[in-house]
């Protein structure tokens, strides 16, 4: 009895010492385990790969999976702190360009943290390239492959969907409604790039970047279509009241009812989880005959 | 005298308690312990990492922070005196408005118009670009209110007014032009920060302390100045010259000190007040004593800037009139008080 208990006290330890042997072993092969993202795309990325339990805190523009929100935020991406990073004791930080002050993350590589930069992720071949970047960090390049591979797959299945199309109907995004200036994006802008992967045209494509547009212009080159953030159209309350707007309410879009939405966080950035968005998007567009 | 070496002390105590206090957890005694070891006082007990974060992230900080808070109290001080205006402060002699547009101009059009200048300069582009801009709109404001070989100071209040307000809507167009990251460099920019500080600031801190030095020589002459200009001259006070070295003087330091930490509010006004309600008006009393509550205040507010939104932080302008607004107003209420008593 007695001997059997001793044997597996002592197979039990002999395991457990084995495990922590082990789990060293992986530690000095460079695979980080606390890590910060700096940047929504960058934060994106990690947590399709399925790292995202090795992030260890954030930054305030990540606001994509939930759990971010329950992360520690480390701040504005551009205006990082020293000590506040160090005062986490990340072994690994991964920033999206823009990132920084530099010598905020210059201080922190001298203090023997590294430092992974991915470039902004501007064009959808950037999202592949970023994913690519960040897979590395955990030495994971077959799955990272799988999903690079796969977004790119659906990218190049939507241009071709997009090409199809034989009607191009514009499509005006607004960033704000009601009070002040209305806010739109031009070009260089992600939701852009999401507006033509469907297909559709950038009502704003003159104008670069958020910029706020004459409603004059507006009502007189009415869109087809208006796109909101779901956030956006439940703060005005609803499609009804755009249509009581005195401006809005002015243009056939409007009027008709052809306004679309997307989640807020698909249309800020590019990310993994762009073809989606062009994908919901193009669905509301060209609603397949019934 | 007893309050100037207070006043001393108080700083050499806030200089210990920021350096000690800090994301990282380092107790201030050992940190203390750790400076005072290379007087060979004590030894020093602290992890290599511990000193890089000490010697390499707070100290040159700390460092900065008691230059400039030094600089814009007494540019602050010297601009009141010199335009008899209790509501003086560099701004009014363009510093603030020209380094902003020059910022703006660097952050907004560096890349079509500015490339060749953004190559040779890297990271000095910002600090130069804000000294340089604070530097020309002062002499242009300067020049401005200048006949005959002598400047009237209520015209350069006013022309200072105008300039400014034209140099408000240009860097207003700018604001109109920028994406929105550049928006938000411009934001943070303008609430100032001394996370910059390192190699980079050396030039800016240099600056500061000459011209810091030059505006406390000003204190007697200034005096004078506080009875009146024309009466100033009658006892024999070059007036042109002090004029001209207190604008030039005061537009280098608070230049400097921009460009080294972006804009950093309050200060300049606040400091010098506190000094005359502690001491009387006497500027060989108020200069020195705001230049130390100037370095104390940053030094303070920095302080609470770093470690009170931990892991992230705040920008320092924020802290400096959120808590010196409430304390002015009760100083002020105090003094009114008194008064009618």
């Amino acid at each position: 009895m007695i001997n059997i208990f001793v044997k597996t006290t002592t197979g039990f330890i002999a395991l457990i010492l084995a495990l922590t042997i082990s789990t060293q072993s992986l530690g000095e092969n460079t695979s980080p385990k606390k890590i910060i993202t700096i940047g929504g795309p960058v934060t994106e990325i990690v947590f399709a790969l399925g790292e995202g339990g090795k992030i260890i805190a954030t930054d305030t523009t990540s606001k994509y999976p939930e759990r971010t929100f329950i992360l520690p935020k480390v701040g504005y991406m551009r205006q990082l702190s020293v000590e506040g990073l160090l005062s986490l004791a990340p072994d690994h930080i991964i920033a999206l360009e823009g990132s920084g002050p530099d010598h905020v993350l210059e201080a922190i590589e001298s203090v023997g943290v590294s430092v992974t930069r991915v470039p902004e992720l501007v064009t959808p071949d950037q999202i592949v390239q970023g994913i690519d970047i960040i897979s590395g960090v955990f030495n994971r390049t077959s799955s990272s492959s799988s999903l690079g591979t796969e977004i790119k797959e659906k990218l190049k299945q939507q241009l071709k969907f997009a090409n199809a199309q034989t009607s191009r109907p514009s499509v005006l995004f607004l960033l704000n409604t009601g009070h002040g200036n209305l806010m739109t994006a031009g070009k260089d802008t992600a939701i852009d790039t999401i507006i033509r992967y469907t297909g559709a045209i950038n009502s704003a494509a003159d104008l670069k970047g958020f910029k706020p547009l004459s409603s004059e212009y507006m009502v007189s080159n009415s869109p087809d279509y208006i796109l909101l953030s779901q956030r956006t159209l439940d703060q005005a309350g609803g499609v009804f009241e755009l249509q009581n707007d005195p401006i809005l309410g002015q243009l056939n879009a409007v009027k008709e009812n052809r306004v679309l939405t997307l989640d807020g966080t698909l249309l800020l950035g590019l990310g993994p989880r762009t073809p989606n968005a062009i994908q919901e998007l193009s669905s509301q567009l060209f609603k397949p005959v019934p | 005298m007893w309050i100037l070496p207070f006043l001393g002390v108080a700083l050499l105590g806030a200089i210990f308690i920021s350096l000690g206090l800090g994301g990282v957890p380092i107790s201030i005694s050992s940190s203390v312990e750790h400076f005072f070891s290379y007087l060979g006082l004590t030894e020093s007990h602290l992890e290599p990492q511990e000193i890089l974060i000490l010697e390499a992230i707070r100290l040159p900080r700390t460092a900065l922070g008691l230059v400039i808070g030094m600089s814009l109290a007494l540019s602050g001080g010297v601009l009141q005196s010199l335009f008899r205006n209790p509501l003086a402060d560099p701004g009014l002699i363009g510093v603030s408005s020209g380094a902003a547009l020059a910022v703006v101009s660097i952050i907004v059009l560096g890349d079509t118009f500015f490339a060749s200048f953004l190559e040779l300069t890297k990271n000095f582009a910002l600090p130069i670009a804000a000294f340089v801009g604070s530097l020309s709109i002062t002499v242009l404001i300067y020049q401005l209110a200048s006949r005959g070989g002598s400047t009237d100071v209520s015209m350069m209040l006013l022309m200072g007014i105008a300039v400014t307000a034209i140099v408000g809507s240009i860097i207003g167009l700018l604001t109109y032009l920028a994406d929105d990251t550049e928006l938000r460099s411009l934001t943070f920019w303008s609430m100032g920060s001394l996370s910059g500080a390192g190699k980079a600031t050396w030039p800016s801190i240099a600056i500061m302390v000459v011209a810091s030095i030059l505006l406390l020589r000003l204190s007697s002459p200034l005096n004078l100045f506080l009875l009146g200009e024309t009466e100033a001259k009658h006892l024999g006070i070059r007036t042109e010259s002090i004029k001209r070295q207190a604008a030039l003087a005061a537009a280098c330091a608070t230049g400097a000190a921009v460009a080294a930490a972006g804009m950093i509010g309050f200060i300049g006004l606040i400091a010098p007040h506190l000094a005359r309600l502690i001491g009387g008006a006497d500027n060989r009393f108020v200069l020195p004593a705001s230049a130390l509550i100037g370095a104390l205040l940053i030094i303070v507010a920095d302080t609470i800037a770093r470690n009170i939104v931990l892991p992230a932080e705040l920008p320092i302008g924020l802290v400096t009139s959120f808590i010196g607004g409430p304390f002015f107003f009760v100083l002020l209420f105090r003094e009114f008080k008194r008064r009618r008593l």
